[in-house]
């Protein structure tokens, strides 16, 4: 009886909360997604098992961010199946009510870590022009959500509903547009405007074709998460970059544009509607409180009157030794993918020929802006340092993929209607005259 | 009495245990396997042999030049480029294949893709001259549907099927007549809660 104790101290003294590496997240904050990276990586080879989530998660982001997506692939790869993967802790429920929850269960991420982990592969793909997987992954962000307005106290309910992340939308109608599958596209970018009608704008651009560079802007840090309550059982989200309806600036030849947010992190981080642990978390805690009550009586009323009240006793005392280990180690699960941005927007724009240097600024954000160069040849995404110098412009040549769609993509839609247009040498998703694109 | 009890309990968990072992595991994940992208290729592939394209034309046919495009993906799967690529090149590179469009006069061209990257990679191609103009275009495409359910009855769908449908269509570029279509359609079904 005493090594079960002993165990259950010793358990509930091995349960020790995530860390965030706070050096990682200073690097991206100052936009130095390679040295981020090579510190990622130092820490954490890669071993492509489906527990390494969260690591390929990160990594695959970072070479996102730093302007590889062909060195993100092997680890989004990971990140899709397991995402796609079911069940992946069916197994572990019970386990990890007696060890710590953040030992055993393979992390998947709360619903919302798991639809900006999709976007994040959807653009990887977008960004090379694999337009087919980009809709693939941004569909697979629009998963089902719960909604748990019906609640009224103790008596959780909840329905299913319909997604409302319009980021998921928008890429969706944007990799729907490129595929020409217009229909589909109008139904999705109608519920990004449904989603946050600030958006009606840009994607009545994007169905009017008025643009020829599509870029994604990520800002800020993720919110983190951490253990709240008596015991820490519960947990919570704390914005580490606050949230404000600031918009987007993109500058280019002397022409500028302004975007509304497309997702607020933090919000995403607040809202029931994308949590999926928390009911587990009660059943926890409600289950070593029984444990507990009920080892209590049974050892109170246990005593000296033969071998079956000694049993009772020490059945009594085991019993409230397991509540003991299930309290100490309900300790929440506070791993959270911290490299996360906190906001994102999506720029569409028409560069219209200019060749010179496009520049990014956040309303507002002194330090958050960002000069990419090559934006007609190269397909880049943005992540917008937070704390750049602010007399300082940080120039950032090969940095990120944005969704950059060639301007010759139009005249390929064209050549592709018309397989007649085919001319020796040019590749049949390029229209005549654009060859060597 | 109580070691009737515990011997009925002990029997109880071996009988779990061993009904656990012999039960089939359900299949966690709906993503298309390569097994299923074989069987897919090999079924296109006869179909392509039976089709009326082939079996009308002989070694006096007037030369048709073939070009391939990759797959398109439509489906929830995320398929990798090369991966499409390879699933359209399997249906033409088998060996009784590539025999059977020989001796039909049928030729297949590297697509035009393929030479760009070839090319990105030093090699070199001569400019196609007009009489080496592919004349038709065999393209595919890969689409999905998704249901879902509870198996336990409950609000939380627990078990999902995805329908799969592979396409592909053979062209005549000139008179933009469909000549062949054939096509293979697979399921898969997985057990699960998806957002654990």
């Amino acid at each position: 009886m005493l090594a079960l104790v002993g165990t259950g101290l010793m358990l509930g003294a091995c349960s020790s909360h995530y860390q965030a590496d706070a050096r990682v997240l200073g690097l991206v904050s100052r936009a130095e997604f390679g040295r981020a990276r090579e510190v990622l990586y130092t820490q954490t080879p890669p071993t492509g098992k489906l527990t390494d989530l969260l690591d390929a998660t990160k990594k695959g982001m970072l070479a996102l961010a730093d302007g590889l997506p062909d060195a993100a692939e092997s680890d989004f790869e990971v990140v899709f199946d397991t995402l796609r993967t079911q069940g992946l802790n069916a197994d572990r429920t019970t386990e990890s009510i007696f060890v710590n929850e953040q030992g055993t269960r393979i992390w998947k991420g709360e619903p919302f870590e798991q639809a900006m982990a999709y976007m994040a592969i959807a653009e990887a793909d977008a960004s090379r022009g694999d337009w087919g997987n980009a809709r693939a992954s941004a569909e697979n962000a629009l998963f089902h959500l719960r909604d748990y307005s019906a609640t009224s106290g103790d008596d959780i309910r909840y329905t299913s509903v319909e997604s409302t992340f319009a980021l998921g939308y928008l890429i969706h109608g944007v990799a729907a547009l490129e595929m020409q599958r217009r229909e589909e596209a109008e139904e999705s970018l109608a519920k990004a405007a449904a989603s946050r009608p600030e958006l009606g704008p840009l994607t009545r651009t994007l169905l009017d074709g008025a643009y020829d560079t599509i870029l994604v802007i990520d800002y800020g840090l993720g919110p983190r998460r951490e253990a709240v309550g008596d015991g820490g059982v519960g947990v919570a989200y704390f914005p580490r970059t606050q949230s404000d309806d600031a918009e987007a600036r993109v500058e280019a030849g002397g022409r500028g544009w302004g975007y509304p947010l497309a997702c607020d992190v933090n919000a995403m981080s607040r809202d029931e509607r994308w949590q999926s642990l928390e009911s587990i978390r009660r059943f926890k805690q409600g289950l070593g409180q029984a444990m507990m009550l009920g080892g209590a009586v049974l050892a109170s009323t246990g005593g000296t009157r033969g071998d079956d009240d000694v049993a009772r006793l020490a059945a009594g005392v085991g019993l409230l030794a397991l509540g003991a280990i299930a309290q100490a180690n309900s300790q929440a699960d506070t791993r959270h993918n911290e490299l996360l941005p906190q906001r994102v927007y999506v720029a569409a724009f028409d560069l219209d020929g200019w060749q010179g240097p496009v520049r990014v600024a956040i309303d507002g954000h002194p330090g958050g802006r960002m000069t990419l160069h090559g934006l007609a040849s190269r397909a880049r995404r943005a992540r917008v340092p937070v704390c750049a110098p602010a007399r300082r412009e940080r120039v950032v040549g090969g940095c990120t993929g944005d969704l950059v769609r060639q301007r010759c993509l139009r005249a390929a839609r064209d050549a592709d209607a018309a397989l007649g247009a085919w001319r020796p040498g040019c590749p049949l998703s390029h229209a005549p005259g654009c060859a060597g694109l | 009495m109580r070691g009737f009890v515990l011997n009925s309990a002990l029997a109880a968990c071996l009988a779990g245990v061993l009904a656990g072992c012999a039960a089939t595991r359900p299949q966690r994940s709906t993503r298309l396997a390569d097994s299923d992208l074989t069987q897919a290729v090999l079924s296109m592939r006869q179909q392509l042999a039976d089709s009326r394209f082939l079996q009308e034309r002989d070694d006096a046919s007037p030369e048709a030049r073939l070009v391939l495009r990759r797959v398109e993906n439509l489906s929830s799967d995320r398929i990798p480029i090369a991966e499409q690529w390879s699933l359209a090149s399997r249906v033409i590179s088998d060996p009784g294949m590539q025999a059977l469009l020989r001796s039909k006069r049928v030729v297949v061209q590297l697509p035009p893709e393929k030479v760009a990257l070839l090319e990105r990679g030093g090699m070199e191609f001569p400019d196609l001259s007009p009489e080496h103009e592919p004349t038709n275009l065999l393209e595919a495409q890969i689409a999905s549907g998704t249901r879902a359910g509870s198996l336990a009855g409950g609000r939380d769908a627990d078990i999902r099927k995805d329908y799969y449908l592979l396409t592909f269509v053979l062209e005549d570029l000139q008179g933009r007549e469909v000549l062949w279509q054939g096509t293979a359609e697979l399921a898969r079904e997985a057990q699960g809660s998806l957002v654990d």
